[in-house]
């Protein structure tokens, strides 16, 4: 099931092109990297407010809420991206065992996200709870981006 | 220039780099790591600069709390990018992604060090309870993005051609 999903990614047009021009490719990755350096500045933004190491005296809740759609935006570009780095070599994915561990990697800070701007908005101070949160996302989207780096290495 | 190069190329710790099996991809990892909280870091700021981004925040203080991350992320982009370079040197040396890499970070450093020699002075009064952003800041800000992404997309690119 998921094995043909990856074959139809690398069958179509986009996918064929992509696997076809180094050009292409290398353009769709750097994309993909820029799109996530701005992932970077916005997940250091919030949690290092959160855990009051940077605009110290503004509400987290409110950084958080003016960060939203610069974050919604550049996910979509890194996703879009991604999937287009699959379609051009879908094999090599999907018998690599980091894939699905950054994948994994990725789905848990993305939950975290959630939850902690969940909690910033119902209570009214940060407390311990939201700042073990915020260590944790950030300490899990630097495993997003090393396992990223190795999943090209391996 | 190319002796220069050569002698780069050859030195103990740019072998050692080439022979080891881990050491090139570990100095990846952490030129990518570095470049993202830098680059990042660097968009917030000139995001808020342009007015696109924490309107309801100070530009000062969004500035001058990033500052320190855009240091770590500059440290560990330049000492990993030294050494990638280093080990690689007489290989691609010639390789036009890589001077035109090198020429955007020389440009991307004058505009900050222009940027805070002039307008940047002013940074204090610009804000919600403050006056607007003037324009001067914003086309530093605009040409800040612009090199930025442009570094990282050569700095890709190098790899490849």
């Amino acid at each position: 099931m998921i094995e043909r999903i990856f074959v139809r990614l690398g069958d179509t047009a986009v996918g064929q092109y992509l696997a076809s021009s180094t050009a292409a490719f290398a353009t769709v990755e750097s994309l993909h990297i820029v799109a996530l350096a701005v992932i970077g500045g916005v997940i250091l933004a919030a949690n290092l407010t959160v855990v009051g190491w940077i605009l110290r005296g503004s509400k987290a809740s409110a950084v958080i809420d003016q960060l939203r759609g610069l974050f919604l935006g550049s996910l979509v570009v890194v996703a879009l991206s991604g999937v287009l780095l699959v379609a051009a070599g879908p094999y090599k994915y999907y018998t690599n065992p980091l894939f699905p561990l950054k994948l994994l990697l990725l789905a848990m800070p993305l939950g975290i996200h959630f939850v902690l701007q969940k909690r910033l908005r119902t209570r009214r101070d940060v407390d311990t709870g939201a700042r073990v949160l915020a260590f944790g996302s950030l300490f899990l989207w630097s495993g997003v981006v090393i396992a990223g780096r190795w999943l090209g290495l391996i | 220039m190319l002796q220069v190069i050569q002698r780069l190329y050859e030195s103990p710790i740019a072998t050692a780099i080439r022979e080891s099996e881990n050491l090139f991809p570990i100095l990846q990892t952490f030129h990518i790591v570095g470049t993202i909280a830098l680059a990042g870091a660097i968009a917030i700021v000139d995001l808020r600069l342009l007015n696109v981004l924490l309107r309801r925040e100070a530009t000062v203080r969004v500035a001058e709390s990033l500052l320190p991350i855009t240091w770590i992320g500059f440290a560990l982009m330049v000492v990993s990018g030294g050494l990638l370079f280093v080990a690689q040197s007489a290989r691609i040396y010639e390789n036009v992604f890589l001077r035109m890499k090198a020429l955007l970070l020389v440009l991307a450093l004058l505009n900050v060090a222009l940027f805070h020699a002039t307008t940047f002075r002013q940074i204090r009064s610009w804000g919600p309870d403050g006056v607007e952003t003037p324009v001067s800041a914003r086309v530093f800000a605009a040409l800040s993005l612009v090199l930025w992404a442009g570094i990282i997309v050569t700095g890709r690119f190098i790899a490849y051609f």
